[in-house]
């Protein structure tokens, strides 16, 4: 099984998409339980990757490598690393707790939303375990629409609106990634003579200057958009309000997750210098989108809106650490990624759970829950507790390391960064304390029902994960920090040194932060 | 012309083409023989059958590389290749006009041989080496085309589709005959390998207004800015099994003709034409593009979608290499299935009395018949160019092309052309999945012929996407033994 984990993993949410359509429509339960219990067959074979996975090596492993099509170069090529390891096993487990959360919220054209549902991990899982471009960009494309349909079915009174930005979007991005990809193979068959897709051979591709900052464009803009970055972000609060909590948890928790992914992957050690010389403006648009991000979420008056923003704010730090390029940053970057992905997952998911209840999610609805619905506010405390980035969960390890980075790599930076954490602090507290607390002044919450069994054992093993990452981040960060060396290595090789702090420093930092205490 | 031997190898090079004009002439007689009045279904398969004949020469012919009628004629990947495309595109729009002719009352049984003569028509234009034969072969095909345009006779819009078609068109083969004669007036040739060894001892003058004529002309049949005003109207007037050949068949043996010539024997004048066509194909993709979104008319929405493809097209020719003709044979291979799908679905709503082309039309069609409105989502994503679907890699094929001979610009024109593409084909979309039906869909009534073609259309679509390697070889072989 060695040499086929991965595709097992890909392709059986494929298959499990197809056993959903054919199976007769009427009971819907049986459905919904039959969709649920094949989503854990991808995660339970995550776990069998995770086990043969060795910490040690910084490259891609369990690779395979099959000619697809020789007369382009293409091949079905798979590999995994450090950087999309536990972005792989954050997407197998996202989408069972998906479909345990919203097991009601879907009445209508239920078959279809599971079949769109797994066929949408299907293309994100391929994202992430492919290793040629061709194979990439067909997943990168291929997920968008599952998405699509997802927010123009299901999602609120803009839906299509939503849908048709968000598939613009991405679209134009990946439109100018086609072109460069081309050129980069282009200029390697013509200089090594082999024609091919894949994305290690292509890293050595000789460009000049102009070349690589074109290059670097056409890909940096697709993975800035889906990221995403503002001033690219427009199109993120829309499809993220109008989604079903479905679509909105893997929204953020695995879709955005491609961008910061694509720059670790594809766009840094493929175009260094050029990568490089972006420092100042990523930095600038990090920083700004941590800030802005924070302070659009503050007057939101609707719950999703104000987490969507809060995504803005949080992916701005994950790209203040993957440019910070050094150990702690990187690291850090690509470990808050999973955290985002968990804590605004779990925040999507609460959100939806209220609103199920009450078909609202405005703030001002709301108020003094606590004394109607305490399970409800209990989890959802501990959820936002984790967004913000309380010591001893998550959020905090990531956002540490990220700071630690970024003050190494660019003081002020970092110090405007942390202004963020702070304003993170006082939009989700302040959502929290409108939400929970004080008198219940609306009639309407008076009757609201506490959650049941499945709705905290689709959470729980969120939290459950809050507090292991919090507390013991070392199998994490010990799995993703040689592949930080070998990134590392190669944009050091390549040049890159002007904004580099000496990556030795970084791995005691690590240690540092992680409250687990001795490394190995 | 004289002292051509009729030998073996002239049988070679005609027996496609004549195999369906003979199945045509066949039909034509039985029909007239026949004691009493045959079932269409008959006709149909006795079409079918000259068109087989016509696949099962050109497969036994594969891999040749001959010229036959003293170098007139060709025998060669790009002619086999092509004929592949029209063959398909004749046997698909015969297979979903079958059901559609009579419910829509067209009883002209002339619709199958001239379906099969416009056929071979094609075949001889992918075939011709010589501006005559081109011509001839472009005469055989349009003349049939414009009385297919108007078969549909107590339909008005019909009847001016044909009229504007043949007017314009007549038009239009003006100016390839006078270009025809400038150019042999300046190389005293006709044959391309005549005109290309003419081309250093000609007046330049009488060689660019003869190339300049003769891109009008052709860019007629292609259906290329500014030259595009006639299609709209004809292919929405047009009972839409004619405008799916129409689109795919006469276009692709435009494409077929027009590569030819401007990559063998106009190839020593690639720095005049390139200029020219490389305006051509922005204009064509962008002004067709933004013309479609504005339509409600899913039909004629598809008819400006044709026109921009012939932009995407034209990207390859603009590249002047061997890997820009192939990737304008694999990409018209592409766009055959997935633009005789997208019309097929068409056919498929199309009720009697109610053509229900309008996009309102289509809402509800996700929920009410799923297969179809998914075949429809596949043909759509396709044409938009989204992986892993034929239309996808054809793109990519022309982009490519494009690229490698230094048109950076260009190519990055087709992506943003295909981003806006996206907007109207997803509009159709949207409606059949995200809006409620705003009257009742058709009923589905068995119509076996009509699955079929969309069963070959949506294999086909996903088949080249997913495999095109043997294809592409294929294509890539043809062009490399007539560009040297």
């Amino acid at each position: 099984m060695t040499d086929s984990v991965l595709s097992l993993i890909v392709w059986s949410p494929l298959v499990a998409s197809f056993i959903v359509v054919l199976l007769p429509g009427q009971a819907l339960n049986v459905v919904r339980m039959t969709a649920f219990v094949l989503s854990l067959v991808p995660f339970g074979l995550s776990l069998a990757m995770l086990a043969m996975f060795d910490p040690s090596v910084g490259t891609l492993q369990l690779s395979e490598k099959v000619t697809w099509m020789p007369s382009l170069g293409v091949y079905y090529s798979l590999g995994v690393d450090g950087f999309s390891l536990w972005l792989i096993i954050l997407t197998t487990f996202l989408t069972p707790v998906i479909l345990l959360a919203s097991w009601h919220d879907i009445e209508k054209r239920v078959k279809e939303f599971l079949f769109f549902m797994l066929l949408l991990e299907w293309g994100m899982l391929g994202a992430l375990a492919a290793v040629d471009l061709f194979l990439f960009f067909m997943f990168w494309e291929l997920m968008l629409f599952p998405m699509a349909f997802v927010i123009g079915i299901w999602g609120g009174p803009r839906r299509r609106y939503a849908a048709v930005k968000f598939v613009l979007y991405t679209m134009a991005g990946s439109a100018l990634m086609i072109v460069a990809m081309l050129y980069v193979v282009l200029r390697h068959a013509g200089a090594t003579g082999a024609y091919t897709f894949d994305v290690v051979s292509l890293y050595d591709t000789p460009l000049t200057y102009t070349e690589q900052v074109l290059c670097f464009a056409g890909f940096a803009l697709p993975f800035m958009i889906k990221v995403p970055m503002v001033p690219l972000h427009t199109w993120l609060p829309d499809a993220h309000t109008e989604a079903p909590t479905g679509g909105s948890v893997d929204l953020a928790g695995v879709l955005l997750k491609m961008g910061a992914y694509g720059f670790v992957r594809f766009a840094l050690p493929m175009f260094p210098a050029a990568a490089e010389d972006a420092f100042p403006l990523i930095m600038i648009l990090g920083v700004i989108g941590i800030v802005y991000g924070a302070m659009v979420a503050f007057p939101q008056p609707d719950m999703k809106r104000l987490v969507a923003y809060s995504s803005v704010s949080h992916l701005g730090f994950v790209m203040l650490g993957l440019y910070a390029f050094n150990m702690a940053g990187i690291t850090g970057g690509v470990l808050q990624m999973i955290n985002h992905g968990l804590s605004t997952g779990a925040l999507f998911i609460m959100v939806g759970y209220i609103y199920h209840r009450r078909h609202t999610r405005q703030i001002d609805e709301y108020g003094g829950l606590w004394s109607v619905v305490p399970i409800f506010s209990a989890l959802f405390l501990v959820v936002t507790l984790s967004s913000i980035g309380l010591p001893g969960m998550n959020g905090f390890v990531g956002e540490f390391l990220i700071l630690l980075g970024a003050f190494r790599a660019h003081p002020l930076a970092g110090g405007i960064g942390t202004l963020g954490v702070v304003l993170g602090a006082g939009y989700m507290l302040t959502m929290y304390q409108q939400v929970i607390f004080g008198p219940v002044k609306n009639a309407a919450n008076k009757a609201l029902v506490d959650l049941d069994w499945r709705e905290i054992g689709a959470v729980a093993p969120i939290v459950l994960m809050f507090f292991w990452i919090g507390l013991y981040p070392d199998p994490f960060l010990s799995r993703i920090e040689p592949t930080t060396q070998v990134l590392l290595s190669r944009l050091s090789k390549a040049g890159a040194t002007r904004y580099m702090a000496d990556a030795g420093a970084g791995s005691s930092a690590v240690a540092l932060a992680s409250p687990g205490g001795a490394r190995p | 012309m004289t002292g051509v031997a009729f030998g073996p190898a002239e049988w070679r090079a005609i027996a496609p083409f004549a195999l369906v004009a003979i199945g045509g002439m066949a039909v034509l007689l039985y029909e007239v023989f026949a004691a009493e009045r045959p079932p269409t279904a008959r006709i149909l398969w006795l079409s079918q059958i000259g068109l087989a004949a016509g696949l099962v020469a050109t497969i036994l012919l594969w891999g040749r590389n001959e010229a036959a009628f003293g170098g007139t004629f060709a025998l060669d990947g790009i002619a086999l290749f092509s004929n592949l495309v029209f063959l398909l595109a004749a046997s698909l729009s015969l297979f979903m006009a079958q059901g559609y002719l009579e419910m829509i009352h067209v009883r002209a049984r002339e619709f199958y041989p001239l379906v099969l003569f416009a056929t071979s028509g094609m075949m001889i234009m992918g075939a011709a080496r010589d501006l005559i034969v081109l011509f001839l072969g472009l005469e055989i095909m349009s003349v049939a085309s414009y009385v297919l345009a108007g078969i549909h006779r107590r339909d008005p819009a019909s009847g001016e589709a044909s009229l504007k078609y043949f007017v314009l068109g007549a038009f239009a083969t003006c100016f390839l005959l006078y270009g025809i004669a400038a150019l042999y007036g300046a190389t005293g040739a006709t044959s391309y390998s005549g005109i290309a060894a003419g081309i250093p001892s000609a007046p330049r003058l009488a060689l660019l207004g003869g190339l300049a004529l003769l891109i009008v002309g052709l860019g007629f049949k292609a259906a290329a800015v500014p030259f595009h005003f006639w299609t709209p109207d004809v292919y929405q007037g047009a009972p839409s099994a004619v405008t799916a050949l129409m689109a795919v068949g006469v276009k692709a043996a435009a494409f077929a003709g027009l590569a030819r010539l401007f990559l063998s024997g106009l190839a020593s004048l690639y720095v005049d034409w390139a200029m020219v066509v490389w305006w051509l194909a922005v204009l064509t993709m962008t002004v067709a593009n933004v013309l479609a979104i504005a339509q409600r008319n899913v039909k004629r929405m598809l008819a400006y979608s044709s026109i921009a493809h012939a932009g995407y097209l034209l990207v390859a020719i603009v590249a002047g290499t061997p890997r820009g003709g192939a990737a304008v044979l694999f990409y018209l291979l592409t766009y055959a299935f997935m633009t005789l799908g997208a019309f097929g679905v068409v056919i498929a709503l199309g009720a009697s009395g109610d053509a229900n082309e309008m996009i309102e039309d289509y809402q509800g069609l996700g929920d009410r018949r799923p297969l179809l409105a998914g075949a429809m989502v596949i043909f759509l994503l396709s044409l938009t160019g989204i992986p892993p679907l034929a239309g996808f890699v054809g793109k990519l094929y022309l982009i490519e092309a494009a690229v490698n001979a230094g048109y950076f610009w260009l190519s990055l024109a087709v992506v943003l052309n295909s981003v806006l593409a996206a907007y109207y084909y997803l509009a159709v979309v949207i409606a059949m999945f995200m809006r409620d039906p705003v009257k009742p869909v058709p009923a589905w009534e068995r119509r076996p012929y009509l699955s079929f073609s969309l069963l070959v259309a949506t294999v086909g679509t996903i088949y080249f996407g997913v495999f095109p390697s043997h294809a592409l070889d294929f294509a890539r072989l043809s062009f490399h033994s007539i560009v040297r």
